[in-house]
């Protein structure tokens, strides 16, 4: 395997490297030519093997390559004809997966075409960008993530704006396992609180009787996020038209402002936190108002709602018992109350979603809008990042990315019904329009 | 946690970072460092000097979100001091 030194960039490397683009993959070939976002970079020479360091950021190991790069391989099954790489780092990804014999097709993807200029500037890549099993792609085309993958870590953390939106979804499919383990039917204190709720789950509605009932119309999803404030004056002008859904967190900020969402959503289960979206209100005015909840809400939330509550599914395995006992319908969730209250607004036939507040970032380093029980001001950073409505790239959170994503591909299943985003200071959201007032 | 068991979380931790599985890692990051602290604790001794600057710069790579290099400070670095 070529395991080559890096040098300090140099352009006959740049050069030899870029004439097998020009030759296989003119398209890239002049994007990197176009490219003048260099980012900075440096040669370790602390560590047994010299690497690059770009931006601050090791792009391989300093001890062994060929070992690190071996492990990040096993990602994708030995049986495998077809493979996907994303990021291409030094180039020992590629160049392992190559040694196999099964490969018959390997797709490169650039996470950051600068990043690319300057490891084609430092080390000879065009062993493997010869092999003509090799397609090398850009990460701007790609809508999502391909199987089976393997991936070289600081692209994507060096990834550049156009990339954003395929990073975020290759670091959700990483975290999967992990996230699955959080909901997974063996986990004790989730089990405990459906056990609690039995109750509940057998005396309470189901959501699937509020399915159908807003067919055609347009309704309006609060969620908690800082611009939902922005919103307050406009829909008041729209309640009376339209039905308002609001998620837990968002109640406090909306109730504050005199506003009474028409449904509250809430689906999660620590024990303390939700409470305080609910505990210092006074509800009466909901007592004719649903609230809709996965059954792993904790019961002291649940007591407090004075109106109609309906039970509502994620579809996970941890519920299958429950499904079957006490059978109500299922919403899609994956990592944030939003995704349920949008699923129910489809679901109810409406063929408009307005989001407001869906920022699924820290517009000004708030994290959530005023009077929200949990809001508060975080310190100015970028270390996870994704762009706004205007481009720019704005604080958010590793899990507000996941669920952005996850919120993008489900609006992706549904053309036949039109998404509004109320803001452009929050992040940008595949496939909605923005709202004009 | 014994020697044994620290061994396999920072084995698991560095393989994780290596396979860009950042959430998992960071999370078993934190349980090593706890164990090491707790461990130097239990055996009421000062960590060695070496130990600190090691835990300092897995500190400050991941502050700048730089996984490769806490996966070499881990395996290549920590381990050997961890278990002779």
């Amino acid at each position: 395997m070529n395991n080559s030194t890096p040098s300090l960039p140099s352009a006959g490397l740049l050069k030899k490297n870029l004439e097998v683009l020009d030759k296989r993959w003119p398209d890239i070939y002049q994007a990197i030519n176009r490219t003048t976002k260099r980012p900075s970079i440096a040669v370790s020479r602390d560590t047994p093997v010299p690497t690059l360091i770009i931006d601050g950021i090791h792009l391989s190991s300093g001890y062994d390559r060929v070992k690190e790069a071996q492990l990040q391989s096993l990602l994708v099954p030995d049986k495998s004809n077809k493979a996907w790489v994303y990021g291409v780092g030094l180039g020992d990804l590629p160049r392992t997966l190559l040694e196999r014999n099964k490969i018959e097709q390997l797709f490169v993807v650039i996470m950051n075409l600068g990043l690319v200029k300057q490891s084609f500037s430092s080390l000879d890549h065009t062993d493997w960008l010869s092999d003509p099993r090799v397609n090398l792609l850009t990460a701007t085309d790609q809508i999502d993530v391909h199987f089976p993958f393997a991936t070289t870590p600081p692209c994507l953390e060096l990834a550049d704006n156009s990339s954003a939106s395929l990073r975020d979804l290759i670091y959700l499919e990483l975290a999967t396992p992990s996230i699955c383990k959080k909901h997974s039917p063996d986990n004790r204190h989730l089990i405990e609180r459906l056990a609690e709720n039995k109750n509940f789950m057998q005396m309470d509605g189901d959501v699937t009787s509020l399915f159908g009932s807003a067919i055609g119309e347009t309704i309006i999803i609060a969620a908690a996020g800082p611009t939902l404030a922005k919103h307050y004056e406009w829909i008041r002008q729209q309640q009376e038209k339209h039905l308002l859904i609001a998620v837990d967190a968002a109640l406090r900020p909306l109730h504050k402002a005199g506003i009474n969402p028409d449904i509250v959503v809430t689906i999660d289960g620590h024990p303390k936190l939700i409470y305080t979206f609910f505990n210092d209100l006074d509800l009466t005015q909901y007592e004719q108002r649903p609230l809709i909840y996965f059954p792993i809400v904790h019961k002291n939330v649940l007591n407090l709602w004075p109106g109609p509550r309906f039970v509502a599914y994620a579809d996970l395995p941890l519920y299958r018992e429950y499904i079957n006992k006490f059978p109500k319908g299922i919403l899609f969730a994956s990592g944030g109350v939003l995704h349920p209250a949008t699923d129910l607004a489809i679901k109810m036939g409406a063929t408009k979603v307005v989001l407001l507040g869906a920022d699924y970032a820290f517009p000004n380093n708030q994290t959530h809008v005023n009077n929200c029980s949990i809001a508060q001001k975080r310190e100015a950073g970028l270390n996870f990042w994704v762009l706004s409505g205007r481009g720019e790239r704005i604080p958010t959170a590793p899990n507000y990315r996941g669920a952005l994503r996850d919120l993008e591909r489900y609006i992706a299943y549904h053309p036949e019904v039109t998404f509004i985003n109320g803001s452009r200071e929050g992040a940008f959201i595949k496939n909605t329009t923005f709202l004009e007032k | 946690m014994n020697h044994d068991g620290l061994t396999k979380a920072l084995l698991l931790t560095t393989k994780s970072y290596r396979l860009g599985m950042e959430a998992k890692a960071s999370e078993n990051l934190v349980t090593v460092i706890d164990s090491i602290l707790t461990n130097l604790n239990n055996a009421a001794t000062t960590p060695s000097t070496h130990l600190n600057n090691i835990l300092a710069e897995i500190l400050a790579a991941q502050g700048r979100r730089d996984f490769l290099r806490i996966a070499d400070l881990l395996e290549y670095e920590l381990a050997p001091v961890l278990v002779p």
